[in-house]
């Protein structure tokens, strides 16, 4: 087994979950979810070359997850220009903060979701989008705001 | 957005996380070499293409789409925890699963595997199950924003955490501590499977002594225990710092007993740093969160249970006067020039919906100091002659039907 191979595995074995939680706020259920990670880490342990190492290992499978999420038949990377829609599987309880992150603009929406669902770091989720750490900070950083005007009218945020 | 309004938010995201499915690796690994055979499958027959080839993929997405959304009205939603937490979970979050399991290792001590941040020892737990659970928690030797785990509840202690290893990973762990045993096994004590474990460590006074003392930082793991099962019977080891060689029975550790001892600590302190991938069924950190919990109050000197009781509020009272409880001596409690007998602590198993009423119910009593950041506990009296105070807390149940202490040590 090659080294990428057994880095590969490792990363599925430590975040499989984290991502099917992510992607099941793409793809609507945990169970395609499931689909499309396994399907993303086939792909990624098939097409091994596509792996350049200018980032790492997890961000190119969170590209690889995202484009077969949304069946993209892409080159193979995951374009910024592709940004999925996600919403919560189920917010029944929590309507409330639902609400406030449907108002974001779906770029602002997915940063979030990768922030707060799949616990990456703005290094990383510049990487995943492919749009600079800075992007990504002022991108959080807005949302933030939404997020507390709207949470903090409906006095639940503090 | 302030730190507090982040993890608020991080919180509440977690509250709606779906329940993620088991992984399966094999099936990634059968899927590369399906999708290898199918590339090049397509490849020689790309040319054919039409309207029958359209019709089946048209067809595989219809049954795909049903499939997917009969089995998603089927799912239960589930909260699993990323972070360790004080006192009860949040509301809705899932217990760990299943409910029992057998203990078939603990292990206690202050550890010599750290990272390198940190200069003092952490005092860590683990208890092992035969179903590859690992349940553990941290302690830092000292505070301070560096030294609390990532998973953990707070910088002073890490919560009650959880991780899986398959079979061949509980394998590895065993055959560690096994070693250590073949190495010491004139220092071990043995007790039947069916007395509560794990056992008190304090109560013995047989160790090996290992370089360093009990509280001073240095390179080796010098106070703990390790317990493990052994068919019917459980078998201890103790191990304590050269500094209390003269309370104790013993032999002072040997170099391959000592390389033995910091391999077990490396491996229950980080195991994930030490454990092969293929070892681990779920590495990831998760915050253990029980089925019950054991709503103990103490005493001294001791009264009865019923008039414990009746210094609760009423709401409380009545949901632990409905439960059987346990009743446990501890210390002699002396006032000058008297013995007033011991202390008695009282505990009931409860649900946790029946613990979060009464947590409920309590919310008017002033929390124990010093178990802010340790775990859930009120003052229920004030103390009376320089004894201690009447308290009531709140302690997890383990898979194997005990409970430990989570206050504030020593």
């Amino acid at each position: 087994m090659g080294r990428l191979d057994s880095d590969l595995e490792d990363l599925y074995r430590r975040r499989h979950g984290v991502f099917q939680v992510m992607l099941a706020s793409v793809t609507g259920g945990v169970e395609s979810a499931r689909d499309v990670v396994q399907e993303a880490f086939a792909q990624a342990l098939r097409d091994q070359d596509g792996f350049r190492g200018e980032g790492s290992l997890e961000g190119w499978v969170w590209r690889i997850a995202f484009r077969v999420a949304i069946g993209s038949k892409g080159s193979g990377e995951f374009a910024v220009e592709q940004v999925p829609e996600v919403a919560f599987v189920d917010a029944s309880s929590d309507p409330t903060l639902a609400a406030a992150v449907r108002q974001l603009p779906p770029q602002r929406r997915l940063a979030v979701f990768l922030r707060y669902f799949a616990d990456l770091s703005y290094a990383e989720i510049g990487e995943v989008l492919g749009i600079a750490e800075g992007t990504v900070a002022a991108t959080l950083s807005q949302a933030h705001r939404q997020l507390g005007a709207a949470l903090s009218a409906n006095q639940v945020m503090a | 957005m302030s730190t507090y309004e982040h993890d608020l938010l991080t919180a509440r995201f977690a509250a709606l996380a779906p329940r993620p499915l088991p992984g399966d690796w094999d099936d990634v690994v059968d899927r590369a070499g399906a999708l290898r055979r199918r590339r090049r499958r397509f490849g020689r027959s790309l040319w054919r293409g039409g309207r029958r080839r359209k019709l089946v993929v048209a067809l595989a997405v219809a049954v795909l789409v049903a499939a997917v959304a009969a089995a998603a009205y089927g799912t239960v939603r589930v909260l699993f925890l990323d972070k360790g937490f004080i006192g009860l979970p949040p509301v809705g979050a899932t217990p760990s699963a299943p409910e029992s399991a057998d203990l078939v290792l603990h292990w206690e001590g202050f550890t010599a595997t750290l990272p390198p941040q940190r200069q003092a020892k952490d005092f860590v737990r683990a208890w092992v199950y035969a179903d590859g659970r690992i349940i553990w928690d941290r302690r830092p030797h000292s505070p301070g924003p560096e030294r609390g785990i990532p998973e953990g509840a707070n910088e002073l202690n890490s919560g009650y955490l959880e991780q899986r290893v398959t079979p061949d990973g509980l394998k590895a762990v065993r055959s560690a501590v096994a070693g250590l045993f073949d190495r010491s096994r004139t220092l071990l004590e043995t007790f039947p499977t069916d007395d509560p474990w794990p056992g008190s460590a304090s109560e013995s006074r047989l160790a090996l002594f290992v370089p360093g003392g009990s509280e001073v930082p240095d390179v080796d793991p010098s106070w703990g225990a390790v317990e493990v099962r052994d068919g019917n019977r459980v078998v201890r080891l103790h191990w304590r710092g050269l500094d209390i060689k003269d309370t104790f029975e013993g032999t002072i550790a040997t170099p391959e007993q000592l390389s033995a001892l910091r391999r077990v600590d490396a491996l229950l302190t980080d195991p994930a740093s030490v454990l092969p991938p293929s070892a681990w069924a779920e590495r990831k950190v998760r915050a253990y969160v029980p089925s019950h919990y054991a709503v103990c109050i103490d005493s001294s000197p001791p009264k009865d249970a019923s008039q414990l009781l009746s210094l609760l509020p009423a709401r409380a009272a009545d949901v632990l006067r409905s439960k059987s409880r346990t009743r446990s001596d501890g210390e002699v409690v002396e006032a000058p020039n008297v013995v007033l007998g011991r202390s008695v602590t009282y505990c009931s198993k409860l649900t946790t919906e029946e613990a979060r009423e009464v947590a409920d119910a309590l919310s008017g009593l002033e929390p124990e100091p010093g178990w802010r950041r340790l775990g859930l506990a009120y003052r229920v009296a004030e103390p009376v002659n320089n004894l201690n105070p009447t308290r009531i807390w709140f302690e997890p149940y383990f898979p194997h039907g005990q409970f430990t202490f989570s206050g504030p040590f020593g």
